[in-house]
């Protein structure tokens, strides 16, 4: 097959017997009236001017209609087949990606060599590495390159559209994409591809910005949990570095707060005390309290747990029980969900609302010798998402890089008997047949008028 | 009620003599209000019966003083022998293409010759026939009687047409003979490759001969009905040409006009007088219309 035409597919090949089909205007051509219908005369000299005038026109009349009546045919027949692409085309020019992330964070200087780069290949196309591979020509290069990184949401994850990308469309040249170095670009899963990528990497100094939304958390602690809120506190810090640059929080002795003029978007309640139900509703609380056991202890559960939405960790858990084990927590067990629960079953993690409040109860305590929990590399991103709720929407560390060395995937070879999802031609070659039909017609008409 | 014969009808009877009586009786008989009506033939002398000869001829009181048979001669005042060209040549091979089973100018001159001829014979003139292609001569000297137009009609059948007209240099014999007397028919298309019929009509009008043309022509010549792409073959010399109907009819139409115009011209010059006769239509019209136009030349 012509390297044009190795794109190219059919959804149903028998339909390709259509192509038979191609005979039926040739034997119109053969056996038509295009060779004259014979009549015999006496002296030729009466037509022999007219010769002169049209046969030329006549013949190449007959040839245009079996052109296009042989193209009506074959384009019915692929119609029929199904006849898609998979490919890009049969130019083997370099085919450009380009990160959103790297055009809002390169200078005009470097856009413009990207445009050359593009442009001085013939064939060669720049595509936007985001969902739906945006055609990225000069002026959508130089309007998309004038925004500023706008934060996180502005991250694509590149790994995954760079496997997703051979299953759309085949490369048939060289892959180049530029992108940053920043870690959320990446995702969190590496492909393995079956094309070779040439990568343009940048390291840009800007920072994205994350978060507009200053969060203000409060840690709350008795006397003989210091050294908890200090760790505590040191979580925090991490979080403001890499997640939440505009995190700012505060450590207070539980003595020292009035529970009813908390001013705080997280409250860290490392306390004692224990929060009713009616207090909640009428106060103004934070938006998310995490209160661990509350010390009335009288004996503890050694187990090994793992947080179902958060699966990685294994982690060591003495367990607070209480006096009553059915009463997990007061008159509060209406709106209660166990987010955790023991191996003995018994719940380790409640979640409740009250109001505008949400009441994180944890039946252990943030402390080494309670809970391994702390301890382990992922509790700031395991308490980042207890307190913004929402795993799915948890922000990344920002500002993470990644080392470039590790950018070239494992190629594998192409899977050549699985057919790849190719682009429907059905629209373009029904319009190319109607175009065709219609010329036919024209074309036949006006034959026919002339004959006539 | 039709007067005349359809070519149609007369083609669907196979029987020359029949046809040419036929036609021939018709027309006779629609000129019996004519001046043509029994001028000129009077008694001119015996000779003996032979085989063939009406009995109504026979002169019984000589028989009865004799004890012979004698017939009856009798002879127009100003006897002439006719002789009838016939062109042979492969253009009158043809025919009106929308009227399945018509005669080609070719049967057609066969049946107008045997007709004419019969006439002739009929009011005791000499007949004799000239059949001329590249490839054949059929010449029967003018002769009159039943009996030699029957020979006519034999080698008349045994005509086929083919190849062109001669050059009337291998014809010079022909010519002579042709040329000694009285009235000449020449039935062609008159089509000709170069200049050959025209230098024949040249050679034979030259001395004291009367030449009269009945020029052939069909429905489909004078009309040119035809539509679409049209692949013309040159009957003579199989050249084709290729055009669309609609385009080569003015052509054609202008060429056959100034083709008549020029065959007319030329005629004329020659004091030859033509008749167009179409093919497609009535042949005893055609004759009638010949000789009532010949008898207004006359008088």
């Amino acid at each position: 097959m012509p390297d044009g035409l190795s794109g190219l597919s059919a959804v149903t090949p028998a339909a390709w017997w259509a192509l038979l089909t191609l005979a039926i205007p040739v034997l119109i051509h053969l056996f038509s009236r295009s060779r004259g219908r014979l009549v015999r005369i006496g002296h030729i000299d009466l037509v022999r001017q007219a010769r002169k005038l049209r046969v030329t026109e006549i013949k190449l009349t007959q040839w245009l209609l079996l052109l296009l009546r042989l193209g009506i045919f074959a384009l019915a027949a692929m119609i029929l087949a199904g006849l898609t692409t998979t490919g890009l085309g049969s130019s083997k020019a370099p085919t450009i990606y380009v990160t959103p992330a790297w055009l809002q964070t390169s200078s005009e200087e470097d856009i413009d060599k990207l445009i050359d780069e593009v442009e001085r290949t013939t064939g060669s196309r720049a595509y936007l590495l985001q969902p739906g591979f945006p055609l990225a020509d000069r002026e959508r290069l130089r309007s998309d390159g004038q925004q500023s990184l706008a934060g996180a949401a502005e991250f694509t994850d590149t790994w995954a559209l760079l496997s997703e990308r051979p299953s759309l469309e085949q490369h048939r040249g060289t892959v180049v994409v530029y992108s940053t170095d920043y870690m959320l670009q990446f995702g969190t899963r590496k492909p393995d591809l079956n094309y070779d990528i040439e990568w343009r990497v940048s390291h840009p100094q800007q920072t994205p910005v994350t978060a507009k939304e200053t969060i203000r958390a409060l840690i709350v602690h008795d006397t003989d949990r210091t050294e908890d809120a200090v760790l505590i506190s040191s979580v925090l810090a991490v979080l403001k570095k890499h997640r939440l640059p505009e995190l700012t929080w505060e450590t207070r002795h539980a003595n020292q707060q009035d529970e009813t003029t908390i001013n705080a978007d997280w409250l860290i309640h490392l306390s004692v005390k224990e929060f009713n139900a009616a207090l909640l509703e009428k106060s103004n609380f934070p938006a998310v309290i995490l209160a661990d056991a509350n010390g009335l202890t009288t004996e503890s559960t050694h187990q090994f747990v793992s947080l179902p939405f958060y699966p990685f960790t294994t982690f060591r858990l003495d367990r607070f029980t209480r006096a009553d084990p059915g009463d997990t927590g007061d008159n509060m067990v209406d709106n209660e969900k166990v987010l955790l629960n023991g191996t003995d079953g018994v719940p380790l993690l409640l979640e409740s609302h009250h109001g505008g409040t949400r009441l994180l109860q944890f039946n252990s305590r943030f402390n080494p010798d309670w809970s391994s929990l702390t301890q382990q590399a992922e509790f700031p991103e395991l308490l980042l998402q207890l307190l913004s709720g929402n795993a799915q929407d948890a922000l990344r560390f920002t500002d993470a890089r990644i080392n470039t060395a590790n950018l070239h995937a494992k190629r594998t070879p192409l899977v050549t008997d699985i057919p790849l999802p190719g682009r429907s031609l059905q629209g373009f070659l029904a319009a190319l047949l109607v175009l065709l039909w219609v010329s036919e017609r024209w074309l036949s008409e006006r034959n026919s008028r002339e004959k006539g | 009620m039709q007067r005349f014969i359809d070519p149609l009808t007369l083609a669907r009877v196979k029987n020359l003599p029949l046809i040419a009586k036929t036609v021939a009786d018709g027309f006779l008989h629609g000129l019996q209000q004519s001046h043509q009506r029994g001028v000129g033939i009077e008694f001119s002398q015996y000779r003996a019966y032979e085989p063939g000869d009406p009995l109504s001829r026979i002169d019984w009181k000589l028989f009865a003083r004799s004890d012979r048979y004698f017939v009856r001669e009798a002879e127009r005042e100003s006897e002439i022998a006719m002789w009838f060209v016939l062109d042979a040549s492969a253009s009158m091979n043809q025919a009106s293409e929308n009227r399945p089973g018509a005669w080609t100018k070719f049967e057609y001159a066969r049946h107008l010759l045997a007709t004419l001829s019969y006439i002739g014979q009929q009011q005791g003139d000499h007949v004799g026939m000239l059949a001329l292609s590249g490839d054949q001569q059929h010449l029967l000297p003018p002769a009159s009687g039943e009996r030699h137009w029957h020979r006519l009609l034999k080698q008349l059948i045994a005509i086929e047409s083919g190849d062109s007209f001669p050059e009337p240099g291998h014809i010079n014999s022909a010519i002579q003979r042709v040329q000694k007397t009285g009235l000449v028919f020449i039935i062609s298309d008159f089509y000709q490759v170069s200049d050959e019929l025209n230098e024949f009509i040249k050679q034979v009008s030259a001395g004291r001969t009367e030449v009269v043309a009945m020029q052939l022509q069909s429905t489909d010549e004078l009309e040119f009905p035809y539509k679409g792409a049209i692949r013309f073959e040159d009957l003579e010399t199989g050249e084709q040409v290729l055009v669309s109907a609609k385009s080569a009819r003015e052509t054609w139409l202008e060429s056959l006009a100034a083709h008549q115009q020029s065959l007319e011209s030329f005629l004329h010059r020659q004091r030859v007088t033509l008749n167009q006769i179409n093919i497609d239509e009535p042949m005893d019209q055609a004759l009638y219309d010949f000789l009532i136009n010949r008898h207004a030349i006359r008088h």
